[in-house]
């Protein structure tokens, strides 16, 4: 159990790094792509450089499939469409010479020099433009693989798992020199130029449906809508077989480590990696998903932009304890940032809604969304509250990026100021008016009358701190923030941020952390 | 001697909808609806009063949104067909049930007598209810106040312009169909905030009416509570409402609607009837709903739908009066209590939605024409006044802030900012600020240009309206809710777009026109 749990523990960071790295690239993490080349290298040393396409590289495999070159030990896969069933495999170390159709496509494999021309990665998918040389190198490296171990081509295959992408690499590489056109040659040419075809196809639909949607935008919003499609368009989901066999090298993985481990011993469960999500924004401008009746068309209007592109953050007084803030940052907000104090510290930093009151009090929330979100806030009857949201970066400094009105919550119980010329006491008053009067909205802190004795829970935030208000001045108790979770009424909740507990900070003026 | 007054104050609102795209709209069934149940008899109500000579009797809101209905031909058009459909099916329902059950045969022609009254009245006004209105207002008989534009909560605007222009359009709507400026308001779901009295004052309002807890959390402490107005320091006067009369005529448990002798809302003759009978008074969708006709009366606590008895309305009739006395009763012993102790008579302030009169509560015109009859006649303690009238009576007003609040579920704002409609603000306060750049950046538009803005300040009014926040909350008619605003919003965004780039689609702007027809006065330079 102990070792589960450790295994599980180192795997978990290693598992992000390589999400992480998964996500913003676009491709296959770096380590496992070294590996790749190392198991690589060797093989490449004794053969000539060249390059094999993904598509020229299934057109191989499927070639020897259907010769029956496979190995026993490889999974027969089902058959193509279009093409000819696979035979069942056959066995024994004569499967491993080489038939006339290797040596055909041998043939139809390219030589290219060793600088190769600059190869355009599409950026309307899933890759970063910063990060597109990076994918083209992936590309490139693999492909000038021509024998690798089948594992290893069906990883290339999945590194290049945008058939645009593929494609275009294609091309590029494929203008250097005419090949010898044999019929695989052919074939694959054929093959190839379906692909692209295909691809731009793809592409000019894409643009034109998003240049329809984006016409009536004016310049700006439109550059960023682009911007956020282009973020937004998911990677293609693997395939069950795929998925299957990346689920057996996982397992075959864990049984030789253990192994390794311990001879003799039983085999070590090991845990799936951890899935860490990023955060979310805390919130999304546009409304919640309508629910799908069978059936039944019930139309709820155009959609609405999820953001304007606008700095603005503003907040709302709900009641007497709670307040709604929301904001959104400009495009040139977050670029100024990263121009100022670092990309990394920007992406490492995190993100808090900071509130004020009128006196020198200052508490921070948890995590919160960066660019747009919102949030309640439960701040506490009779307080005069500004909030700002609050970059705080990895060294410590904190960053204010936006701030918002300035918001009075009211009262939760009479006032303590009483006219001279309309005087009531405050005896008369509560037994008058107050004493059979069943107030709307109760305060979760238990306030009460009279003598405005404020009884606070054990447990509650501020219950070591205040016990009984003196008559006749506002209690200046400021609750700390409380996480959507801790929201007493249903339907209220604010959108998920980070959910870890909320710490006290102690901000000094001017936005900067004090130590 | 006049030991306190009793100032009953009826809103009435519903948001625009008016759908010319459609031969036949559900949603325009809630005006219909409003109309025959509630408007019409309290006209009639009202028209009665006006006949014995009572003044000062009821405080009534008419929205803007309403009055634009109201006067709309289009919907009056279909009302009336409406009507005569109504008129036709009761006739049909007192062929059939002449010869069974008396009481069901009793309350069928009372169907067709009100429908035909109903009738007649509209056919009498020519489909323009509004001027019967005016006429009673004329007559001192009632006080009619406006509210905000399209009912929006005006603490959740982004900027004290756009609370100016829902107050003001309001106002200049008021005085387009009452042909005065209005002296009070209604302020949209009584939602109050410090400081939007100064807004209030800016458009020559006089009063505004608040939710109890709005003056006894004000600053300073009130000294007769909620039962005198305070003023505002701009001078504005709150009117708070009494919790105790509202309680017996709201409450479904202890109030007055709840007796079994009333008429049960809940079954009707869309849901009973034979199918091929009721088919062709439903809508063109064919599905069974509400027509307004029901048989049955509450019965019983906890009875279920299957098991309610058969309505008596000479039973109900009889009801409403005992309610009514009893109701006058309890103010005068409110009105007496509060004269001893605090040395003024009490402004007792009873604030109602007026659906709940008719529409919910179908014997509730009957009940408030008891009251209102009896309260000069039976007695002489009590007596029912107006706000205008009051403040002619009464100069001296103690100076208060009072404190934000609505008249909604837990007093303050939850019911229009909650996780089901929070996401709207984001939207409607960039809108809000867009609208104010186009009225600053266009102080000579042409013709078309002017068209535009103007819409796309209707479109921004439309898409404030509290009801769609309102409804998105209580989960009634969700995707219309969303509907709407989604468009009205994407509606405004077009035309702001359309008039910053100065191309301006006129194809689409007289869309929006022709199906957001309302405040034809408009005037898009109130957002400067």
């Amino acid at each position: 159990m102990a070792t589960k749990k450790k295994t599980a523990q180192a795997a978990g960071p290693a598992t992000l790094r390589r999400k992480r790295a998964v996500s913003a690239a676009g491709v296959k993490p770096k380590k496992k792509t070294v590996k790749a080349r190392a198991t690589v290298t060797t093989a490449a040393k004794s053969r000539p450089k060249a390059v094999a396409t993904p598509a020229i590289i299934s057109k191989t495999k499927a070639k020897r499939k259907s010769k029956g070159t496979q190995t026993a030990a490889r999974p027969t896969p089902p058959p193509r469409r279009g093409g000819k069933a696979a035979r069942p495999a056959a066995t024994g170390a004569a499967t491993r010479r080489r038939t006339p159709a290797m040596r055909t496509a041998r043939v139809a494999v390219k030589r290219v020099p060793a600088r190769l021309a600059p190869v355009e990665v599409p950026q309307w998918g899933w890759a970063p433009p910063a990060l597109a040389g990076k994918v083209k190198a992936s590309v490139v490296r693999a492909a000038k693989k021509p024998l690798l171990a089948s594992r290893q081509r069906r990883r290339v295959a999945a590194t290049a798992v945008s058939p645009a992408a593929s494609a275009v690499a294609t091309v590029s590489t494929s203008t250097r020199r005419t090949p010898v056109m044999t019929a695989a040659r052919k074939r694959a040419l054929s093959k190839r130029a379906q692909l692209i075809a295909a691809f731009a196809r793809r592409a000019k639909s894409l643009k034109l449906t998003r240049a329809s949607q984006a016409e009536s935008l004016p310049p700006a919003e439109r550059r960023a809508t682009a911007a956020s499609d282009r973020r937004s368009t998911p990677r293609p989901a693997p395939g069950r077989r795929a998925v299957d066999r990346q689920k057996a090298r996982r397992t075959e993985r864990a049984r030789r480590q253990s192994a390794k481990a311990r001879p003799g011993s039983a085999p070590v469960v090991v845990a799936p990696p951890v899935r860490v999500k990023r955060a979310k924004p805390a919130a999304v401008a546009a409304p919640p998903p309508a629910p799908k009746r069978k059936g039944v068309y019930l139309d709820y209007g155009p959609t609405l932009p999820e953001r304007y592109h606008d700095d603005r953050m503003f907040a709302m007084v709900r009641d007497p304890e709670w307040v709604y803030v929301y904001w959104e940052l400009s495009d040139g907000k977050l670029p100024a940032l990263i121009r100022r104090y670092g990309r990394q510290a920007v992406r490492r930093g995190s993100w808090r809604l900071l509130g004020r009151d009128g006196g020198s009090q200052r508490f921070a929330t948890g995590l919160v969304a960066g660019e747009t979100g919102s949030w309640y806030c439960k701040v506490g009857a009779q307080m005069t509250v500004q909030f700002s949201l609050v970059l705080r970066l990895p060294d410590g400094r904190a960053i204010e990026v936006l701030r918002s009105n300035t918001v009075r919550t009211p009262r939760l119980w009479p006032s303590e100021r009483t006219d001279a010329a309309w005087y009531v006491s405050e005896e008369q008053f509560v037994g008058r008016y107050i004493s059979d009067y069943e107030p709307p909205y109760t305060s979760g802190q238990g306030r009460s009358f009279p003598g405005f004795t404020i009884p606070v829970p054990s447990g509650l935030p501020g219950s070591d701190r205040v016990a009984t208000q003196p008559a006749g001045q506002p209690a200046m108790v400021f609750p700390e923030f409380y996480l959507p979770e801790n929201l007493p009424s249903s339907g209220t909740s604010g959108r998920s941020g980070a959910g870890q507990l909320f710490r006290r900070r102690n901000l000094t003026a001017g936005g900067r952390a004090g130590r | 001697m006049t030991t306190g007054y009793v100032m009953p104050v009826l809103h009435a609102h519903l948001p625009f909808i008016h759908h010319p795209e459609h031969p036949d709209f559900l949603e325009e069934d809630w005006l219909f609806e409003a109309l025959t149940e509630t408007y019409i008899p309290l006209l009639r109500m009202g028209e009665k009063l006006r006949r014995a000579g009572r003044t000062h009797a009821l405080t009534m809101s008419l929205t803007p949104p309403l009055c634009e209905m109201l006067a709309n031909p289009l919907l009056q058009k279909r009302y009336q067909a409406h009507l005569v459909k109504l008129h036709e099916l009761a006739d049909k329902e007192v062929a059939r049930t002449a010869g069974g059950e008396a009481r069901v045969h009793a309350t069928a022609r009372m169907y067709r007598r009100n429908f035909a009254l109903a009738l007649e009245l509209w056919r009498g006004c020519r489909g323009n209810i509004l001027r019967d209105f005016r006429r009673l207002q004329d007559a001192n008989v009632l006080e009619i106040i406006t509210c905000g534009a399209t009912h929006g909560f005006l603490p959740y605007m982004f900027t004290p312009t756009a609370v100016y222009a829902q107050v003001e359009i309001a106002c200049r709507n008021y005085a387009k169909h009452f042909g005065r400026r209005p002296r009070g308001i209604w302020l949209p779901e009584c939602g109050y905030y410090p400081g939007l009295d100064a807004v209030l004052k800016q458009c020559g309002l006089r009063y505004f009416f608040l939710d109890t807890h709005g003056i006894l959390l004000g600053e300073p402490r009130p000294r007769y509570g909620n039962y005198a107005p305070v003023a505002c320091p701009t001078g504005v006067l709150a009117f708070a409402r009494d919790a105790e009369s509202s309680k017996q005529v709201w409450s479904a448990q202890e109030g007055y609607p709840g007796d079994f002798r009333y008429r049960e809302f809940y079954r009707d003759l869309g849901y009973d009837a034979p199918y091929e009978y009721i088919k062709p008074y439903l809508h063109a969708d064919g599905i069974r709903r509400n027509t307004g006709l029901k048989y049955h009366r509450i019965t019983a606590a906890n009875c279920g739908l299957g098991k309610k008895d058969w309505y008596d309305p000479p039973a109900a009739q009889a009801a409403t009066e005992v309610h009514a006395a009893n109701f006058m009763f309890n103010r005068q012993e409110q009105a007496r209590h509060w004269h001893s102790e605090l040395g003024i008579p009490p402004v007792i302030v009873c604030l109602y939605d007026v659906e709940l009169f008719g529409h919910w509560w179908f014997e509730g015109p009957l009940f408030l024409e008891h009251f209102l009859t009896m309260v000069p006649t039976l007695q002489k303690e009590i007596e029912t006044i107006t706000p205008g009238e009051y403040l002619r009576r009464h100069q001296r007003h103690q100076i208060v802030t009072p404190s934000y609040s609505s008249w909604g579920d837990k007093g303050y704002g939850e019911v229009w900012l909650n996780g089901t409609n929070d996401w709207l603000y984001r939207h409607l306060h960039q809108a809000e600020t867009r609208m104010q750049e186009l009225a600053r950046r266009f102080t000579r538009p042409g013709t078309v240009q002017r068209r535009a803005l103007n819409q796309a300040a209707r479109e921004l009014l439309l898409a404030q309206a509290s009801d769609w926040a309102f409804i998105l909350t209580n989960k009634t008619a969700v995707p219309y809710a969303m509907k709407r605003t989604r468009e009205h919003v994407h509606r405004f965004t077009r035309l702001y777009q359309q008039l910053k780039h100065g191309v301006i689609d006129r194809g689409f702007l007289a869309d929006c026109e022709w199906k957001d027809c309302l405040f034809r006065e408009i005037d898009y330079r109130v957002y400067r």
